[in-house]
């Protein structure tokens, strides 16, 4: 199962490779990473929804998380993937818009992996 | 004592508004002159009451006791008879039947004034001195002469007195030796040789038709007077004259003179010449002594021949003698009286031709003037009576109206001649009567004139103590030696005395009865009761009844019971034709005074009047009885006298006054001196035609009440016969009034002598009254006409002095050392008798004046009373008093001035009263000039002062504005310190804002490397556990290539660890560097670096802020830029400032909510030729055109208050342009966005410059 990692930070990429290096090799999970809510779009419209889970920040230079979130809730429905929010800013009005705007779950900054871990297996 | 006030100029100015003030009030008018004014008070009236009523009882005389009355025989032809002239007029018998006249038919021959001997005139010109003034002395009664005759022999005339004339100035005039004089009643002017007057004998006095005075003299000169220029003109001529008794001026301006012994001088002043005319010309005698012009311009002359008519149209003489019927050939005098009847005196009588000239009747002194020898002067008087004076001293007054006739023996002795030239009646019917041999003589026909009658003129006793006019009209005076009987008819005394059968000496009290008798009581032997018809007397003594001999008050009651008052206080009745007599006596207890006056009212009441008991009112029906006495308000116990007016009242004499006591209304009201009594001791009273007669010890005082229309108490007045009015003694007896049936009032005075005093004249006329005098600084002023004096002299050759030989040069007036000319006082010109000037002007240094004054009192002059006003300065008349002097006014204010003085004679009328006007001029400093100078240096001094307070206030100001100014420089000095130091707070606080809202993005910026590091160590921890893991496991089941993996993944982490450290540790100290104050130093600086952090942290910020916010982030770094010189915090905080604004421009127009709007914010650097360029641009609202003028402004700001400093684009602006030589612009486009453009300069660094070129 894919699951799409968007964040502006690069170095993302290397910590959840590194977090998720067990289960990588274990190929109980695969990641794919985006740097942007374009670039999520743009892996979401090439890889024919091949991700069934989008962790996304909300925070990003140009398209925001939330922005995305609306595209991928708009655009992609077969099988409609499931969305999690990642902020650092754990306020209520970004969790109500995430929640309104479709986002299946809300995690702040910094996130436990080990919970996160537990999720993912759990959605899985 | 006030203190003297410090004059300060603003007093000053004040009290020269004050001075000005009072000069513009201008005069006051003085108060109406008070007519009803009298220096005497007006009586007090008060109530009284009655004492208790007593009861008097009455012991009747036993009839049995008393004697028959005894009856004396008189015979009236055979009393002693005396002839007495008591001054008394007698009936005018009239004059024989007139005779026809005719002018026409007299002897005439021709007459021609210019065939007359005629001769030059000299006349010498002497100036006239000014006169010797001396005080008048009084007119007394003439010894010897006839009642009511005074003579002027105590006036103080220098010389004899020969002639006397009244000028038309109503002053009289005397004639004497040597001497001229005027007299106006105070004063004598005498003009003598001391004035230049040259006159031995003066025989006339005329004045001419210009008011000058001609002196004929009885011996050899003529002299005029001209007043007005001063001189004397003395006439002279080679003819001889003589006695100058009379002078004419005729209508032709030719002046006629008598020339006794030669004829009549005729002089005509225009020719220069003089002529005589005399027998030789057809007079008809040489002794001449009258002229007369009658209205046909005949001029009649005198002459001991007859009378001469001369008719100079016709140029004849008519020649009027005893032929034509002429009284008697010696002609004396010529007189047209009222009627225009022509009077001709002469030695025989006078010869009086109707008005007609038809008719001449003869008034022979032998039949009509007794005593009257020649008939020279007649005047007739202004009441009608023909005064005719005769040669032997006789004068006589014919009332034609009444029918009566009056000789006055004029002069004493009346041996010699003794020649009545001159009779004038003065301007206060004064008759003046001048002997030619010397003497002047005064009769006033209106004041009574008292005569003063002793044993000397017949009486036979001095003692005069009642006097009665009995039914025959004879009047009774009572003595202390009989009764005098004075019979008016044949001008004799009778009488009757204790030889002719009184029962006493004494006859002091007479009353007349209902019966004609007369009783007669005083003495203490007992009364008479004389009845003149039966010629008997009734002797009534104790034995016949009365209950005392001495007895004084008498009554005659209605029933014709008779009430006597006792000397010890017995009242008796006595009903004599029953001899019924009653008495009752006082009680000790009472009084033993003497019951002096009985009288019975118009209610048959008795009142008795008692020497020391006070007033007791019996009713004779009742016999009840009340007093008045000093206890009911009587002035005084001792009454001597009372009297019952009509109305019922009673008058009282008493010691102490007179009052007078209405019964009706019990009121008393009390007459003393203070009321106008000669004296408080008053001991007769009569009532007389409405007035009160009172004989006091000091003479008659009459009380006058007269009534004001206005008021409801008369006003009261009083006048006094005293010794001016020509009695003698003063004293008046008690109880010894009577008036006759001619009004005529008889009284005892002092127990001296019989006064008879015949009816006032009613007299309302006012006396002139004259100022006669100004006296400046206590001298008495002489004012002369100096125009009037140079026109008078004009034409003359010389002037000789007053006293010497010595000449005056004709142009000049003499010399004048006199006060007023010395001290140039101005007057335009004299008037009046007294040379008053007129339009006088006093210098305010002469403001000390008093005022003479005087009225021309020649009948009565004594207690003449005055009162005088200075307009101007008196409030109100002066009180009422005998000065003829006024007070002193001392320092008299400037202006204008009217000395007003009326007077008040013995007729109690107040004259007119007469002014006299004068200026006293301000002092130069208070003239109107002067006022001028004032206002003007008072203008001239407020302009000073204003100029001054002007300067003063100009150099406050300039000063106050220094002040102010340096204090504003302080102000601002501090201020600006203040600024200072704010601006640099400012900023910083600017930088610790911008700081805050950093703070949120720098915390997420950190967070994210602060993530990876945890994490990143922690992956390194289960890498670490991971391998040491392989590395415990046997050899060959390590993974070597695991292991590997496992340490590269392990340093890789360790260096993102690093990699984080280090963002974090930078994030960290760009904020430090950002709220460090500046260094101010520039260093090589990445602007890229510096604007994406900046960028960043400005996000961050805002959305750490507003959690809602989210924009589009763009940068478009030119890499080629390298590092530039700048100030890297202070450029930082530009960038930052833009940044931040650029953010909240898109927020702003976000929240809009306009559809499809993205807010982009987008930063850029490039390089140009110019220099670095850092855009910020936004795509938010844009700024207004209106603002963005301002934006750079400090403090401009657009937020809310609270919200911004308004300083970051102002210091943006500031560290831009100044700190970096740069420039800061800004585009923008309402609705579209806004662009700032950071223009640097290039960099000056000579390697960056090479490689640029490289």
């Amino acid at each position: 199962m894919k699951i799409l990692v968007v964040d502006d930070e690069r170095d993302v990429q290397l910590l959840f490779q590194q977090r998720f290096r067990k289960e990588i090799r274990n190929n109980e999970l695969d990641f794919a990473f985006a740097f942007s809510g374009e670039e999520a779009l743009t892996y979401m419209d090439n890889h024919n929804q091949e991700a069934v889970l989008i962790l996304s920040d909300i925070n990003m230079p140009g398209m925001s998380g939330l922005e995305l979130l609306e595209q991928i809730k708009q655009n992609f429905h077969k099988p409609p993937p499931v969305v999690m929010m990642i902020t650092a800013y754990g306020d209520k009005e970004n969790y109500d818009t995430a929640m309104k705007l479709g986002a299946d779950d809300f995690l702040t900054k910094p996130v436990e992996f080990g919970i996160l871990k537990e999720k993912l297996k759990a959605m899985l | 004592m006030k203190r003297p006030t410090t004059f300060t100029p603003c007093v000053g100015i004040y009290m020269l508004l004050l001075v000005i003030l009072a000069a513009c009030n201008g005069s006051k008018e003085a108060p109406p002159f008070p007519v009803t004014a009298s220096e005497f008070k007006q009586p007090i009236t008060k109530n009284f009451e009655f004492s208790k009523t007593d009861t008097i009882v009455w012991t009747t005389k036993a009839p049995a006791n008393l004697k028959p009355i005894p009856i004396k025989k008189f015979d009236w032809n055979k009393l002693p008879s005396k002839p007495v002239d008591l001054g008394l007029p007698v009936p005018f018998k009239g004059i024989s039947d007139a005779k026809p006249f005719s002018l026409g038919e007299l002897p005439s021959i021709p007459f021609n004034i210019d065939s007359l001997a005629k001769t030059e005139l000299t006349i010498k010109v002497t100036i006239l001195g000014e006169p010797e003034i001396v005080k008048a002395g009084k007119l007394n009664n003439q010894p010897g002469a006839t009642r009511g005759v005074m003579t002027a022999a105590g006036l103080g005339l220098p010389s004899t007195a020969r002639t006397i004339f009244e000028d038309s100035k109503g002053m009289l005039w005397i004639g004497m030796d040597g001497n001229i004089a005027r007299y106006d009643s105070e004063n004598l002017e005498i003009y003598g040789l001391k004035q230049g007057f040259k006159n031995n004998s003066v025989g006339a006095l005329f004045e001419d038709s210009k008011g000058r005075l001609w002196v004929g003299n009885a011996g050899e000169a003529l002299s005029v007077i001209d007043f007005k220029g001063k001189l004397i003109y003395e006439i002279s001529s080679s003819f001889p004259t003589s006695n100058i008794f009379e002078i004419l001026e005729a209508h032709d301006g030719k002046f006629w003179l008598t020339n006794q012994n030669i004829g009549y001088d005729i002089i005509d002043l225009e020719e220069n010449s003089i002529r005589q005319i005399t027998p030789d010309d057809g007079l008809l005698g040489t002794f001449t002594l009258s002229i007369y012009q009658d209205k046909d311009g005949l001029i009649w002359l005198s002459s001991n021949g007859g009378a001469n008519i001369i008719d100079l149209k016709a140029g004849k003489i008519l020649q009027l003698t005893t032929e034509n019927g002429l009284a008697g050939s010696f002609t004396s005098g010529f007189y047209e009286d009222n009627e225009g009847r022509v009077w001709m005196g002469s030695g025989n009588g006078a010869s009086v031709l109707n008005a007609d000239r038809t008719t001449i009747s003869q008034y022979l002194n032998s039949e009509l003037f007794e005593g009257m020898n020649g008939f020279i002067a007649t005047v007739q008087d202004s009441s009608g009576s023909l005064w005719m004076g005769g040669a032997n001293g006789v004068l006589y007054q014919l009332d034609e109206t009444n029918g009566l006739l009056q000789r006055f023996n004029v002069a004493s002795g009346s041996t010699g001649t003794q020649a009545i030239l001159d009779i004038v009646e003065d301007n206060q019917r004064q008759i003046w009567v001048a002997v030619a041999q010397g003497g002047l003589y005064k009769i006033d026909p209106n004041s009574g004139s008292p005569g003063n009658f002793t044993v000397a003129d017949g009486l036979t006793s001095n003692e005069v103590w009642e006097t009665l006019e009995a039914e025959d009209g004879k009047i009774w005076i009572g003595t202390y030696l009989g009764i005098d009987i004075y019979d008016p008819q044949t001008k004799t005394i009778q009488n009757l005395g204790r030889a002719q059968g009184l029962v006493g000496d004494r006859s002091s009290r007479l009353k007349q009865d209902s019966k004609g008798r007369i009783w007669s009581l005083g003495d203490n032997a007992g009364l008479s009761i004389i009845d003149p018809i039966k010629q008997t007397i009734q002797q009534l003594t104790t034995v016949q009844g009365l209950e005392t001999n001495s007895n004084h008050g008498l009554v005659e009651r209605a029933d014709g019971e008779f009430w006597l008052g006792g000397a010890e206080g017995e009242l008796t009745t006595v009903n004599i034709e029953d001899s019924v007599f009653k008495y009752h006596l006082p009680s000790s207890a009472e009084n033993v005074f003497r019951n002096n006056v009985i009288v019975s009212d118009n209610n048959n009441i008795i009142w008795v009047a008692g020497i020391g008991s006070g007033l007791q009112r019996i009713d004779p029906t009742t016999n009840e009885r009340v007093f008045i006495t000093t206890e009911e308000g009587l002035i005084s116990n001792t009454v001597y006298s009372i009297v019952i007016d009509n109305e019922n009242n009673i008058w009282a004499a008493t010691d102490l006054g007179v009052q007078f006591i209405n019964i009706e209304t019990n009121e008393m009201t009390t007459f003393t001196t203070d009321e106008g009594l000669a004296a408080n001791d008053v001991y007769a009273l009569a009532l007389h035609n409405g007035e009160i007669y009172t004989g006091t010890s000091r003479g008659l005082t009459i009380l006058r009440a007269k009534i004001q229309a206005d008021q409801q108490m008369p006003f009261w007045e009083a006048k006094t016969i005293g010794r001016t009015q020509g009695l003698d003694l003063l004293d008046f007896s008690e109880n010894s009034f009577t008036f006759d049936r001619n009004n005529r009032f008889w009284a005892g005075v002092q127990g001296e002598m019989l006064t008879v005093m015949d009816a006032l004249v009613v007299d309302s006329t006012s006396t002139p009254t004259y100022v006669t005098g100004i006296n400046i600084l206590d001298q008495k002023q002489q004012f002369y006409d100096k125009a009037s004096l140079e026109a008078n002299r004009i034409g003359l050759d010389t002037i000789s002095g007053p006293n010497s030989n010595d000449f005056i040069t004709v142009d000049g007036i003499e010399k004048d050392n006199s006060f007023i000319t010395n001290e140039g006082v101005n007057w335009n010109t004299i008037e009046g008798n007294y040379n008053m000037p007129v339009g006088l002007t006093l210098s305010h240094t002469q403001n000390y004046l008093s005022f003479n004054y005087n009225g021309t009192y020649f009948a009565n002059n004594d207690r003449v009373v005055y009162r005088y006003i200075l307009e101007g300065i008196d409030k109100n008349w002066s009180p009422i008093s005998q000065e003829k002097v006024s007070e002193n006014y001392r320092d008299l204010p400037s202006g204008s001035y009217s000395f007003k003085v009326a007077s008040k004679g013995f007729n109690n009328v107040w004259s007119e009263p007469s002014s006299f006007n004068f200026t006293i001029l301000p002092p130069w400093w208070l003239t109107w000039w002067a006022y001028l100078l004032y206002a003007l240096l008072l203008l001239y001094l407020g302009y000073r002062v204003h100029l001054y307070q002007r300067a003063r206030t100009l150099e406050k100001a300039r000063k106050n504005a220094q002040l102010i100014e340096l204090e504003q420089a302080k102000e601002i000095k501090k201020a600006y310190a203040e600024l200072k130091s704010t601006q640099s707070q400012l900023i910083q606080s600017e930088k610790m804002a911008s700081l805050g809202e950093l703070t949120a993005g720098i915390a997420h910026e950190i967070q994210n490397p602060l993530n990876f590091v945890n994490n990143f160590s922690e992956v390194n921890r289960e890498l670490i556990e991971e391998l040491k893991e392989e590395k415990a496991k046997p050899k060959k089941e390590r993974d070597e290539k695991l292991e590997e993996e496992l340490l590269t993944d392990i340093d890789q982490n360790l260096e993102k660890i690093a990699h984080h450290g280090k963002r974090a540790d930078s994030i960290v100290k760009g904020m430090l560097q950002h709220s460090r104050a500046s260094s101010g130093e520039k260093e090589p600086t990445d602007i890229n670096v510096l604007s994406d952090e900046y960028l960043r942290l400005a996000y961050h910020g805002l959305r750490a802020k507003d959690k809602s916010f989210n924009a589009n982030m763009e940068t478009n770094f030119d890499d080629t830029i390298g590092k530039i010189n700048i100030i890297p915090q202070d450029m930082g905080r530009v960038i930052l400032n833009l940044i931040t604004n650029a953010f909240h421009a898109v927020q702003e127009k976000k929240k809009l909510g306009e559809k499809g709007y993205d807010p982009i914010v987008s930063v850029s650097t490039n390089k140009t030729r110019n220099g670095i360029e850092i855009e910020v641009k936004d795509n938010g609202n844009g700024i207004p055109d209106k603002i963005i003028q301002r934006i750079f402004e400090p403090f401009f700001t657009t937020k809310p208050s609270g919200r911004g400093t308004g300083l970051g684009l102002s210091m943006s602006y500031e560290i831009v342009t100044k700190g970096h030589n740069g420039e800061l612009k800004v585009t923008s486009k309402e609705g579209e966005g806004t662009t700032f453009t950071i223009v640097l300069p290039p960099t000056k660094e000579p390697k960056k410059a090479k490689k640029t070129v490289n």
